[in-house]
């Protein structure tokens, strides 16, 4: 930290990725609000609760190991190389405390790697810790009203410090395997982090089943709406300002990626470190967010949530290549994620009686597969890296990542570990309790009598008040 | 006695600067722990809280009242 420039980089970066941090925590506040909205006066303080764990747990976790593998494993391990060595990244690291880049008494820590990681290392861990909370509520909304707590925050951890790590170690990093060797590109996480969510949601609620009343005898399924419109309202436009942040947090702000003479050519990158603008990805940003708000509209007839949801799904299906396309390529393909959003949604709902209460699936795994796949196309033949050894972008690659991210390392993970904790009786909420409500131990509180507690219980009603 | 620092004279020597350097891994395996237990706490509690709720809703006692002191 003796060079000015070296410095005003590492400090700006510092307060950069922080400034993130601060953006992406609406996105974990809105999902608390929208969900609590979305469910029924009997579960809101289990919900609540449920989603509210995931900042404690997420985080823990992934300072215990979730960190430490996105540098480790990139190379797979043992598909294009050995596990590597990340000294700052390890839950034992000196760097993981105040540090001051002097002198480092661990092993594996360089001279080269003071001054940046001992200033970046909390920011840069946080902002990716922000990324993770984001996967495991996603999750969440998929299981409402219906999963034990306790169920639901093993597979928090599972998908937020796990799983998704390792798509973003293959697939996110500027060196990993899925880059090297499929020219894999997913510039803002269509399939890093919605489509892995989202098919990990998947496998998680087919085992779980759908609510109680949530389909008819016949089969048919019962709309059952959100207890409070305008929560859920607050709730989704508190998620969509915290997505400037996550756009923001996939950038890194400035670092010297060399000019063709061998000089310095200093400028904003993607999360593989190849050229971008700011100014890009905010217009790319708005523009697939309106077309997929517009394409939501007309699909659905003018359902106000459905809206947003298409406009959540219209900026997942751009963003594998919202640091490259032109706005208007994003407006249209963002019209196409609210539109497989809708209808795949739908179509599970009818066919295979998958019950999705906020249609997460739909928004992050579908959208998100389709992001992937028109990213191929769009960008074919780009270079997905600085490094021109590497891969081009494809479609093939493309396609392969998404059955990566969606299959592989979502919904196969999500549906086994379903399958076990349902095999120890861990995964729902027993019957009569999902009837009564999971809230019923605060009738409890609110009774001291027995028999004014139990003339209470037989006056709540089962239904939606 | 110091738990580390205790001059912040040659600012650009120092590295570590949070109290007792060197404990990182005995701190480690206690952050493990913590979180372990913390999952088997609340499945407990979890269990307990259904099953106190079941019985509720079956109309049998509520806890503490076979011994009189609901």
């Amino acid at each position: 930290m003796d060079n000015e420039l070296a410095s005003f980089i590492t400090i700006f970066t510092e307060f950069y990725y922080w400034v993130t941090v601060v953006f992406m925590f609406f996105i974990h506040v809105g999902f608390c609000v929208y969900e609590v909205g979305a469910s029924r006066w009997r579960n809101h303080k289990h919900t609540l609760l449920k989603n509210t764990m995931i900042i404690p747990l997420v985080t823990v976790t992934w300072y215990l190991f979730g960190w430490w593998l996105y540098f480790a494993i990139p190379n797979g391990p043992g598909i294009t190389g050995p596990l590597l060595e990340a000294g700052w990244a390890t839950p034992w690291s000196e760097f993981m405390g105040t540090h001051l880049g002097g002198s480092t008494f661990q092993e594996g820590l360089s001279v080269e790697n003071d001054g940046w990681w001992s200033r970046i290392n909390g920011v840069f861990f946080a902002a990716f810790l922000l990324f993770s909370w984001t996967a495991a509520s996603i999750v969440s909304g998929a299981c409402l009203e219906r999963i034990r707590p306790s169920a639901y925050w093993i597979c928090a951890v599972a998908i937020g410090s796990f799983f998704w790590v390792i798509d973003a170690a293959w697939g996110w990093h500027p060196d990993g395997w899925m880059v090297q060797l499929l020219g894999y590109h997913d510039a803002y996480a269509s399939g890093v982090i919605h489509a892995i969510a989202g098919g990990f949601a998947l496998g998680v609620i087919i085992v779980l089943g759908p609510r109680l009343g949530k389909f008819r005898a016949d089969g048919t399924p019962r709309n059952i709406n959100p207890h409070n419109p305008w929560l859920v309202t607050v709730g989704l436009f508190l998620i969509f300002s915290g997505f400037w942040g996550f756009y923001v947090a996939c950038n890194v702000p400035m670092i010297d990626v060399g000019a063709g003479d061998g000089g310095s050519y200093f400028t904003a990158t993607n999360i593989y470190l190849a050229p971008t603008t700011l100014s890009a990805i905010t217009m790319n940003f708005l523009m697939s967010l309106s077309g997929g708000m517009m394409a939501a509209f007309v699909v659905s007839k003018g359902d106000v949530l459905w809206i947003y949801y298409g406009g959540l799904a219209g900026v997942i299906g751009a963003s594998a290549g919202n640091d490259l396309y032109h706005p208007i390529q994003s407006f249209f393909i963002g019209m196409g994620g609210a539109w497989i959003c809708y209808k795949g949604h739908f179509f599970a709902e009818r066919v295979f009686k998958i019950d999705d209460p906020l249609g997460a699936v739909g928004v992050h795994g579908y959208a998100g597969v389709y992001g992937l796949i028109v990213c191929g196309f769009m960008l074919w033949g780009y270079p997905a890296s600085m490094n021109p050894d590497y891969a081009s972008i494809s479609p093939i690659g493309q396609l392969a990542g998404a059955a990566i991210m969606f299959g592989l390392l979502g919904f196969l993970p999500g549906f086994i570990i379903a399958h076990i904790l349902k095999a120890f009786g861990m995964l729902r909420v027993p019957r009569g309790i999902e009837l009564a409500g999971l809230d019923l131990r605060e009738i409890h509180t609110r009774y001291n009598e027995k028999e004014e507690l139990r003339a209470a219980l037989a006056k709540e009603p089962l239904e939606d008040k | 006695m110091s738990t580390g620092l205790e001059s912040w004279a040659n600012v650009e020597t120092i590295g570590a600067a949070y109290p007792f350097v060197g404990s990182e891994m005995l701190m480690f395996g206690m952050l493990l722990a913590a979180w372990l237990i913390w999952h088997v706490l609340c499945t407990i509690l979890e269990n307990q809280e259904f099953d106190e709720d079941i019985s509720v809703l079956a109309g049998k006692p509520l806890p503490g009242e076979e011994y009189g002191d609901n």
